[in-house]
């Protein structure tokens, strides 16, 4: 039996993606006989892509202008994922002027005459991702053949539309109480040990530098609960213990979760090209 | 915000210049006048005999001017549309696309009407996004199919719920569609982003 791990990478592109994306995520999942998806993986999905896109909603909501939205992300410390930054804006701003092909003048009724095409785009996005947000909330326990490791420390809630109209993604942290993922990885100290030192080996960025801290905590204060800020700092470590060892990691991030699951000998794979 | 127009109902009127008067008969127990009646799905044979939107508001001036635009925008969209299926069923390939034309002519002034609610204002996006996302590509059958569907609903029900709505943009997708604004990819890209390490 073939059997995959899908990592919060794979959950993301399956759900939040645009339509090609999504289908090749599903064909790739469907290569298996059985897929996994940690619960762990739909805290780091709602804590991190999820919330930017939930994000930008709130802009295009406050703003009513997709020209302050893209603004205001420009001024955020993001950076995409595939391509440069300055490859991102001038893609977008391709996009918002086929759109304003559309002249000023298609959008207008008698009961709307004064709409700006900045406004009837701020629109279009806004709509696009609010069927985004409630499709990936929608599907985010189907796509695997199973959740595995609930956590019994978080309150795994929907984002919610405020009166206002800007969504509410809380809560992102587990409740309190004894982290589930550090009663896991605490089990056997030796697989601390080996984790800690494939994410010393790697470039000391600041998310390395905070999974090894992670990993320091829970080897030398076992007894101690683990903040809420280390246990989102665990992250891709994660996967690599609750992987099991005939099951294959699947990741679009094989720079930061090979090296981990190699060090507990376990695969990780991309499971299609981008 | 009115509910869905699918009520039950005896249309009376006293002629096309006074308002339109109606009573509702309602089967037991009779819903609170605000709650909206439970959709069922659109494609389900009614027990009730459904009154067709032009009749429940036979009288534009007595209607929000929204709706009343919205009604016509898709009366002449469901046109194209279906002269559309006709022309491609039969073969007639440029003759459909010149009926999808005007109809993607429409859709501007239709998605300006998306003040009637979300569930509209999602299709009526969904719509605008997907044949423009075309490029000028003709629809194929099931595309066409699913955009008259689409269509057909907000017909029938122009304050459609927006979960309601989803499902049929999921549809519009199934049929190979995009529905999302063009850059949609490249935003999402950005978001999904990391801060810098």
């Amino acid at each position: 039996m073939v059997k995959a791990l899908v990592e919060t990478t794979v959950l993301t592109d399956a759900l939040l993606e645009r339509r090609e994306v999504r289908a090749a995520v599903k064909a790739a999942l469907r290569r298996y006989d059985e897929t996994e998806l940690p619960a762990y993986a739909i805290k780091e999905f709602k804590a991190g892509p999820l919330r930017n896109v939930v994000w930008f909603y709130n802009k295009l909501v406050a703003t009513g202008s997709y020209a302050m939205a893209l603004h205001a992300l420009q001024r955020m410390s993001l950076t995409p994922r595939r391509y440069t930054t300055a490859t991102a804006l001038e893609a977008l701003k391709v996009a918002a002027v086929e759109f304003g092909r559309m002249t000023v003048g298609e959008f207008t009724t008698q009961n709307q005459p004064d709409i700006t095409i900045d406004a009837a785009l701020c629109e279009s996005y806004r709509l696009a991702i609010k069927v985004n947000i409630r499709r990936a909330w929608r599907d985010r326990r189907t796509l695997t053949s199973r959740i595995i490791h609930e956590l019994p420390c978080y309150q795994e809630l929907a984002p919610v539309q405020q009166e206002s109209g800007l969504f509410e993604v809380k809560p992102i942290d587990c409740a309190g109480g004894e982290c589930e993922m550090a009663r896991v990885l605490k089990q056997d100290p030796s697989v601390l040990d080996r984790l800690r030192a494939a994410v010393d080996a790697q470039p000391q960025t600041r998310e390395n530098q905070r999974r090894s801290q992670a990993l320091r905590f829970l080897k030398r204060t076992p007894k101690r609960e683990l903040p809420t800020n280390l246990c989102r700092a665990l992250g891709d470590a994660v996967f690599a213990v609750l992987c099991s060892p005939e099951t294959t990691i699947l990741t679009t991030n094989m720079r930061d979760i090979a090296p981990l699951a190699a060090a507990l000998g376990k695969r990780a794979e991309r499971p299609y090209s981008e | 915000m009115a509910g869905s127009c699918r009520a039950r109902a005896t249309v009376g009127s006293r002629g096309t210049e006074s308002p339109v008067s109606f009573r509702i008969v309602l089967p037991e127990p009779p819903p609170a006048v605000d709650e909206p009646p439970e959709h069922t799905p659109a494609d389900q044979q009614q027990a009730t005999e459904q009154i067709a939107t032009e009749d429940l508001y036979p009288a534009p001036e007595a209607i929000s001017p929204d709706l009343a635009t919205a009604l016509r925008l898709l009366g002449k969209a469901s046109s194209r549309i279906q002269a559309a299926m006709l022309l491609l069923q039969g073969g007639d390939q440029v003759g459909a696309d010149l009926e999808t034309g005007h109809l993607h002519a429409l859709l501007p002034q239709l998605f300006a009407c998306r003040k009637l609610g979300e569930g509209f204002a999602t299709l009526a996006n969904g719509l605008l996004c997907c044949i423009s996302n075309l490029n000028g590509a003709p629809l194929n059958i099931s595309q066409i199919r699913a955009v008259a569907r689409v269509v057909e609903l907000l017909r029938r029900e122009p304050f459609v719920s927006f979960d309601i709505a989803c499902d049929h943009i999921d549809s519009l997708e199934s049929a190979g569609l995009t529905v999302e604004p063009a850059g949609y990819g490249h935003l999402i890209d950005w978001l999904y982003g990391q801060s810098p390490s």
